[in-house]
């Protein structure tokens, strides 16, 4: 292994792709543009909820109900009639319907307890699941507020100071930048290694390396090298440019930690692109069997939910991807401040993960030049 | 041949046999007399017999009109197709890929957040401080860690991740309690990822309100334990919450769009990268006639997945089935014809393999995962976010699905849904024949 012979072909790989400007923007577009998107586009998780009220009490404490729901949790509620609630619920037009019974007020003085009913639309599940939670606590803080003019308060004097550390107000924004920047890592590292890897073999360059004096592994390690440091610089314009520039997400954490990770994360993923480069004969191939990594790797990581609540069989399995390791990495040093004596673990499981692909690719590579 | 026109294209034996001649050379003459008859009735354009009929769209077609000719579309669907038979590890992973992720995704994406860990700094340690940390542990969402020693150690286990929320009840609340007097109980809830907590903050805040009543009842009495009223929570379409019923019909879309686009996105590139393209530079054939020739196959496949990923929610998943099962066909039909139709573009418009794929994976993935309603509903988002789930078609597909799965609509109902597919097809067929160039550059 000749380390002038890795730099020069890993070069070469730099030159290639700098003579794709397609594949130029497509690569600045997902670390700039697609993040910032990403992350003004999250609304926090209750966010201009549509809802609509049907009022057949048209008393002051259904009228305070209603003013009460106001943006941004909410879309100022539409008054609707109790035909129209199920037409529209079926158009998914509200996520919400409220439906506040005849006599209400009557009834709420009088001591019967009347029941108001909240109609949640169960298929939109995200925000179906917060919001009836929001909306219950805005009916009863309406309630109760108006029935305490009339009547004393029996309560258990019992507060719940409610804080979320590491991000305050609850910002998605946040997370969904972080998590968008390692969807980008993850696609691009195993797009331009493994696709790069294809389109030798299919145009026939690859019989030049082989006539040359140079080993398959110099060739896989300059491959791994020159992807990952594009991905790399790429990946941390974003986070500084965008995610601290533009879009003032503060980072807790070390920025260079961070780094660390990432470049062993992009140890991991540019193997990966190669193993499976090797395993796909063709492009058309190499497509799909992208797809069916990707498509895992981005919704069972732990971003878009949380890993707790999947089955233990998919959080096992996970446990073998370099993203759901990353994730957990990304979260602990960009949000919590943690260092390095927290994420060891991560940093230990990426490098573990990334040697076990290297090893098989390597070894799957040999067979492929012959 | 003649004058430069092919007259028929078929096996030998075929040749011989429709002309009901004795050799392969009687055949050509039969066919070759047969033209020439034909000719003089072409150009003055007599409308005859059938042949004519057929040709007067391919000269139509060659003056670069718009006509499709169905024999040129179907030669480039044969051929497709053949390149599609050919290759069977393409068409299994199509089709078993789909499937899996189906199962995967299915199972892995949970809306319900369960068995988070917490633990709890008890500086008080009476019974009732203990009744509080019992009513968490109590219930189905979270487990009980090791409880914290002071701050430092809430700090640490926060930071590593190792708990997602903290309660801490500060000394003599239990006898503050029973005096009355206002006391605060502090509960820290992890933000690093902000769904979760705010899942957390409802669980809490809801059994704080429970302990309270309980409270209240035990030291009230009857006076506290008529509610004041009731709100009853009806979760429609999906009664017990079920997490499948909610996102498997939404998946379909997603994996519809995915894959085909996948399939289809290196068919003209691929072309381009590997030189045979010149066929489709120096023959007759139109830009629509390749680009949808190109296109059936395809359909064809993901049409057939589509099928496959709705008998494997229904009968695999147990996800209800309630509305119109045609609706969501020919919804599903107009939707593969865009997602191929998507990817035909993206290929017709990039010069390499790696640029196209790596197009496609950013132009579906992350739209389709993040805008399109999956998990946050489209009116929900901000922004270019919205913007794009607004236009994206998927949007538009899950509302279907959805909609005839789990709330029993069918065309009338969705009939707002169906006009932006509409409306995608002929926007696609559009944006392909202006990139697709029959010369190249």
């Amino acid at each position: 292994m000749r380390i002038a012979n890795i730099l020069n072909l890993g070069i070469k790989e730099l030159r290639g792709l700098a003579r794709d400007p397609i594949l130029l923007v497509l690569v600045a577009y997902s670390f700039t543009l697609s993040i910032y998107t990403a992350a003004t586009a999250m609304p926090e998780t209750l966010n201009r909820a549509a809802i609509a009220i049907v009022d057949e009490d048209h008393s002051p404490v259904s009228s305070r109900i209603v003013t009460a729901l106001y943006p941004p949790f909410f879309v100022p509620p539409k008054l609707i009639t109790q035909a129209e609630m199920d037409a529209r619920m079926d158009a998914g037009l509200d996520t919400f319907a409220l439906d506040i019974p005849p006599n209400f007020q009557r009834d709420l003085l009088a001591g019967k307890s009347p029941t108001i009913q909240l109609n949640v639309d169960a298929t939109r599940s995200a925000q179906a699941f917060t919001g009836g939670g929001y909306v219950q606590a805005i009916v009863s803080a309406e309630v109760t507020e108006f029935l305490n003019r009339y009547r004393g308060t029996t309560k258990v004097p019992v507060d719940l100071a409610l804080r979320a550390r590491f991000n305050p107000e609850l910002n998605k924004g946040w997370f969904g930048a972080i998590s968008n920047i390692i969807s980008s890592i993850t696609m691009l590292a195993i797009v331009l290694t493994g696709a790069a890897l294809i389109r030798e073999r299919e145009h026939g360059t690859i019989e030049h390396l082989l006539v040359m004096p140079v080993t398959p592994l110099e060739i896989m390690i300059s491959k791994i090298w020159s992807m990952g440091l594009v991905v790399l610089i790429a990946s941390s314009v974003a986070l500084v440019v965008v995610v601290q520039g533009l879009l003032n997400i503060p980072i807790a954490g070390s920025l260079l930690l961070f780094m660390l990770g990432t470049a062993l994360m992009l140890f991991a993923t540019t193997s990966l692109g190669i193993f499976l480069a090797t395993i796909a004969g063709s492009m058309p191939q190499f497509g799909l069997l992208l797809m069916l990594v990707l498509l895992p790797l981005q919704v069972l990581s732990g971003t878009m939910t949380p890993r707790e609540s999947m089955p233990d069989v998919i959080q096992y399995l996970m446990l073998a991807a370099p993203n759901t390791h990353f994730v957990m990495l990304a979260q602990a040093v960009l949000f919590r401040g943690a260092g390095l004596s927290v994420v060891w673990p991560q940093l230990l499981a990426l490098i573990l993960i990334g040697t076990v692909l290297f090893a098989l690719a390597l070894r799957r590579f040999r067979q492929f030049l012959r | 041949m003649h004058a430069g026109k092919v007259l028929v294209s078929d096996a030998p034996s075929g040749i011989i046999e429709s002309r009901s001649a004795r050799s392969l050379d009687e055949a050509f003459i039969a066919y070759l007399e047969e033209a020439i008859e034909q000719q003089p009735g072409a150009r003055q354009s007599t409308v005859g017999k059938a042949v004519p009929d057929e040709r007067r769209g391919a000269s139509k077609a060659r003056a670069s009109l718009p006509f499709l000719d169905l024999r040129r579309t179907l030669a480039y669907t044969q051929r497709e197709s053949l390149e599609l038979r050919r290759d069977p590890i393409r068409g299994t992973l199509a089709i078993l890929g789909t499937l899996i992720l189906m199962f995967v995704m299915g199972y892995g994406i949970n809306m319900d957040v369960q068995n988070l860990a917490f633990a709890v700094l008890d500086r008080d340690d009476t019974t009732v401080s203990r009744d509080y940390a019992l009513q968490i542990s109590g219930s189905r969402f979270f487990t009980e860690k090791a409880p914290l020693r002071d701050y430092a150690d809430l700090d640490r286990r926060m930071t590593n991740g190792e708990i997602s929320l903290a309660i801490e009840i500060p000394p003599g609340f239990g006898r503050d309690v029973a005096r009355g007097k206002d006391v605060q109980i502090g509960a820290w809830i992890d933000g690093a990822m902000p769904a979760r907590a705010e899942t957390v903050r409802g669980y809490v805040q809801g059994m704080h309100t429970n302990w309270l009543t309980q409270k209240a009842r035990e030291r009230y009495g009857a006076a506290a334990t008529v509610g004041a009223f009731n709100l009853e929570i009806r979760y429609r379409y999906n009664p017990s919450i079920e997490s499948l019923t909610a996102m498997v019909p939404a998946m379909i879309p997603i994996l519809l769009l995915m894959i085909p686009a996948m399939l289809a996105v290196l068919s003209v590139v691929r072309e381009k990268e590997l030189g045979s393209i010149i066929n489709f530079y120096v023959t007759p054939v139109t830009r629509m006639e390749f680009l949808i020739g190109k296109q059936l196959p395809y359909i064809g496949l993901a049409f057939m997945n589509f099928f496959m990923l709705s008998a494997f929610a229904v009968f695999a998943f147990r996800v209800p089935f309630t509305g119109s099962f045609f609706a969501l066909t020919v919804a599903a039909l107009l939707y593969v014809i865009f997602t191929t139709g998507m990817g035909l573009v993206i290929s017709a418009f990039m010069k390499s393999q790696i640029a196209a794929i790596f197009g496609t994976s950013v132009i579906t993935l992350i739209p389709a995962v993040q805008y399109s309603g999956l998990i946050d509903p489209v009116s929900s988002l901000e922004g270019m976010g919205a913007l794009i789930g607004r236009l994206y078609p998927t949007t538009y597909f899950v509302t279907i699905s959805r909609g005839t799965f789990s709330k029993g609509l069918g065309f009338s109902d969705l009939a707002s849904s169906y006009i932006p597919l509409l409306i995608a097809v002929p926007v696609i067929y559009a944006l392909g024949a202006m990139l697709l160039k029959k010369q190249a550059q």
